[in-house]
Parts: C-alpha cells; sequence; structure tokens
C-alpha cells in the first residue's frame, strides 16, 4: 500500500514510465528530469543504419521493443514485417537471435530482409539460429544463446490464451521477444486483430510469470468499466506488461 | 492419584452441566476444563500454564466438591473429598508436564505490506484474520493471509481495502505493536488516494518511486522495473 522503490534509471525506462503515467487511474506523477531523461537515446538514422528502410510504424515498434530491453511482446498484424523489427532489434543490439518458431519456412524471408544469415544446427555459423521445434530447449543450445534474444513465434489464432506451456523458455532467455500473430484465421479481418484481455495476460505471463496471481482479478476489475475507460486500462495494463499495442506493426 | 484424574473429574461434572455451569457459573472455566480435560483424554501432558489453572480452579470449588459430586446423580469416577484434597496438598502428574511456550501477543510491520500477528492459538482472533480474505481478494496483487508454520505468525497483506479492518484487529485484541508499525499504519492512512510520484536524480543515478495505494504499479515496479523496495 506504501512502498519506495529505487530503480536503475535509462532513457527506455523513462518513456515506458511516462506511457504508464498518461492513464489518470493510476495517478501517478513524474518529475521534469524523467521527462528530460525520456529525449535521450532514441534511435536515428545516424546511430541506425537499417532505420530509414522502415515505416514510422514499424520504427515506432522498434524503438518499443528496445526501451523494453527486449523483453516484449509484439503483436503483428503483418507477420513478415513483425518478424523483420524482432530480428532487426536484436540487429541494433548486435545480439545473436535464437527463434522458436514450428513454421520455419515462414522465417527464410524476413531474415533475408533483415539481412543476417541463417542456420538450422548449433555449430553453424549463424547469427539467427532456427533450430527444430523439437530441439529448443536442448541444454546445448540454451548455454550457448542464452546470452542472445529469444524470439518466440506464437500464432495467437491458433494458440488464444493458451500459450502458457512456454513459459519456462522465457526464463532461460533474459531478453525474450514474443511475436504474437493471427494468420490462419478467415474469420478475422484485418480490423479485428486485436489482442483480448486474456490473452494479453497470457503471453504477458510468458515474460512475468508471477502475473497469472492476479490474473483472474484483473480481469474482474477491468469488467465493471465502461467501454471507452475499459480501453484506455487495457492500454495501460498492456504497457505495464510490456505488450505494446499501440505499436501494432 | 494424579492432577489429571482431577481434570477428567472436572470434567465429567462440566459434562454433566454441574459444574461452572449450574455451580460456581463461570463459562471461560467450563470451557478450559473441558479443553484440557480432552488433552488428557488424548493422553497429552498437560503445560505448566495449564496444570497452574487447573490446581487454581481445583483450589476455588474444593470447600463445595462433595456437594457437587453428590448431586450429579450419573457421576461414575468419583474421587473421595479426601482423594480430592490431598492432590491438592501434594500435587503428582500421570505424565511431566512441559514448559509453557510465552508467545507474546505482538503485531509487526515486515516490510512489503505484510503485518506479522503472533499470539496464542485464541479462535476468535484467527477468524478475524481469515475474514480479511473476502476484502484481499478484490485488490490486485494483495494475498489472502496466511499462517506461516515456520515462525508462528499469521501474515496479513495491508492495502486500502483491508487497513481498517488490520487496525480493528490490532486494538480489538490489544496486541502489542512497537513504533515502526506505528509510523507504517499512519504512513498507510496518510497515503490512501494520493498521487505516486517518480522522482529521478540523476547525481545519484537512480529512480525514485512512491507507490501510494496501488497494488498494481507496486507490482509493476518490483517485477517489469526491477526496483528494489527501500
Amino acid at each position: 500500500m506504501n512502498q519506495q522503490f529505487a530503480i536503475t534509471p535509462s532513457p527506455g525506462l523513462a518513456r515506458r514510465i511516462l506511457r504508464i503515467a498518461e492513464d489518470p487511474v493510476l495517478m501517478l506523477t513524474v518529475d521534469a528530469a524523467t521527462r528530460e531523461l525520456a529525449q535521450e537515446g532514441l534511435l536515428t538514422p545516424q546511430n541506425c543504419s537499417f532505420l530509414t528502410s522502415l515505416s514510422e510504424r514499424e520504427q515506432q515498434a522498434l524503438q518499443g521493443l528496445l526501451d523494453c530491453d527486449l523483453r516484449a511482446v509484439l503483436p503483428a498484424t503483418d507477420p513478415i514485417r513483425g518478424r523483420v523489427v524482432a530480428l532487426l532489434a536484436a540487429k541494433a543490439c548486435d545480439l545473436p537471435v535464437t527463434v522458436y518458431t514450428e513454421r520455419w519456412h515462414d522465417w527464410v524471408h524476413p531474415i533475408k530482409l533483415a539481412k543476417l544469415r541463417a542456420g538450422r544446427k548449433i555449430d553453424e555459423e549463424c547469427e539467427v539460429l532456427v533450430p527444430d521445434v523439437s530441439l529448443i530447449d536442448d541444454s546445448d543450445i540454451v548455454k550457448k544463446r542464452r546470452h542472445g534474444l529469444l524470439i518466440m513465434d506464437i500464432n495467437v489464432s491458433l494458440y488464444g490464451a493458451a500459450a502458457l506451456p512456454y513459459n519456462g523458455l522465457a526464463s532461460e532467455y533474459a531478453r525474450t521477444i514474443v511475436v504474437a500473430t493471427f494468420d490462419g484465421n478467415p474469420f478475422q479481418t484485418k480490423h479485428t486483430r486485436s489482442l483480448g484481455l486474456e490473452t494479453t495476460l497470457s503471453l504477458g505471463t510468458i515474460l512475468f510469470p508471477t502475473l497469472p496471481q492476479f490474473t483472474g482479478q484483473l480481469v474482474e476489475e477491468l469488467n465493471p468499466l465502461k467501454k471507452k475507460r475499459q480501453q484506455i486500462a487495457l492500454s495501460t495494463y498492456m504497457d505495464m506488461v510490456n505488450v505494446v499495442p499501440h505499436l501494432v506493426v | 492419584m494424579t492432577v489429571e484424574d482431577i481434570v477428567e473429574a472436572m470434567g465429567e461434572l462440566v459434562s454433566y452441566g454441574s459444574l461452572f455451569i449450574e455451580t460456581q457459573p463461570d463459562p471461560w472455566a467450563a470451557n478450559f476444563i473441558t479443553n484440557v480435560a480432552n488433552y488428557v483424554g488424548a493422553k497429552r501432558p498437560l503445560s505448566t500454564e495449564q496444570a497452574r489453572i487447573v490446581l487454581k480452579l481445583a483450589h476455588r470449588i474444593e470447600p463445595v466438591f462433595a456437594e457437587v459430586v453428590k448431586r450429579t446423580r450419573y457421576y461414575p469416577k468419583a474421587l473421595s473429598h479426601a482423594e480430592f484434597r490431598s492432590i491438592l496438598e501434594a500435587p503428582s502428574y500421570r505424565q511431566p508436564t512441559y514448559q509453557s511456550a510465552n508467545i507474546p501477543k505482538e503485531a509487526r510491520y515486515l516490510g512489503d505490506n505484510k503485518i506479522g500477528f503472533r499470539f496464542k492459538r485464541n479462535d476468535q482472533i484467527i477468524n478475524d484474520i481469515k475474514a480479511l480474505k473476502a476484502r484481499s481478494g478484490s485488490t490486485l496483487g494483495t494475498d489472502p493471509p496466511w499462517f506461516n508454520r515456520e515462525f508462528r505468525l499469521w501474515v496479513v497483506s495491508v492495502s486500502s481495502v483491508t487497513l481498517d479492518a488490520i487496525v480493528t484487529i490490532i486494538n480489538k485484541h490489544r496486541f502489542h505493536v512497537d513504533d515502526a508499525l506505528i509510523d507504517y499504519l499512519a504512513l498507510c492512512a496518510d497515503s490512501r488516494a494520493r498521487f505516486s510520484a517518480l522522482v529521478y536524480d540523476p547525481s545519484l543515478d537512480v529512480m525514485a518511486l512512491q507507490v501510494n495505494d496501488n497494488s498494481l504499479l507496486g507490482w509493476w515496479a518490483k517485477n517489469v522495473a526491477r526496483g528494489e523496495v527501500m
């Protein structure tokens, strides 16, 4: 009820806090020094050579992923561009990538677009390792690649809120991006593709395992709110669990 | 004959409604003797404190003991008045008594918005603490009350909905509290419906986040922003 925290500052964290503080219900004031800090460390064409090849929304998404220290959920209405942005986030930080996917062929093109070298075996010289899905939690792979980025490719249309089995993998890698795609569902149009509250929280749970403790209560608290208020609250909660809904690629 | 025989005899007299109900009415004593008689029935030894109270009550009823026994028509294991008096003069026990634990009745602030309640088993207090569960259930990130077996204390979470009830429990059951808890509770009462604040100090390279009455923001600061509780 009354707590004080000491937080290690960074420009990315300052930007996230400012986004959270926009919701008046949270009643959080932020000082001018934090606002100044939030202006620092932004991606520019000078410090990121490939930035100009991205659309404005993609640039925002990339910035959002970096602000979350590469531990985030990226809902991607365009699966190919979403995968490219996730790969470029690793490229911007010069990190090796391991991709968890059941659809290797869907990654060939995005890896090419990101101008990265792909491989399927642990011994191969490559920037992006896409091992067979059955080997993803192999201890050798985890040991050699855990300092890099793990990208988890999850088709929300298929798995929905049942994405929980992947929890353990995300805890092995400090940097994990969940690319949530909506492909394969003929009943969803582009306009209806958005994450519901429960799916958001399930995806957030992959990154922050303590989240389920109050998932039910969170749903209960949001339900009585009016629709407009509920949307704002949902957006804030998404920000809080590193889901970037307003940065959908 | 032993003190345990006195306990059993008094327990039976209570169960027949004669002792501490009809004669010398005292509900607390009736309840105490019934409980201790159950312990003895289960072949458990008496604590030094239980033995002390049993002897005190026995001394109290000694003048009327013979009369109570006489009036209780279905009393099967009657002790003679002489036997009763001889036990009181030189108490001996079936099993050696064990030293009573001296459990202080206290409430302490444990940190992380948790208060610990330590007390000798008391069902009324336990029920009052358990009743906090219904309130805690509606607040994000607030755990229901739980009993820590290792440290033998009840742990309750403080939130805006449980604060008043916690203060009521402390006052109603007269828990001993230290200055740290008083300061913390005053701070909680003061932080109700107040804005939380974030301040960045570039010279110390640290962000200080004061979270007031907002469990979700507290969860975020701890788990997502990796903040350290100060």
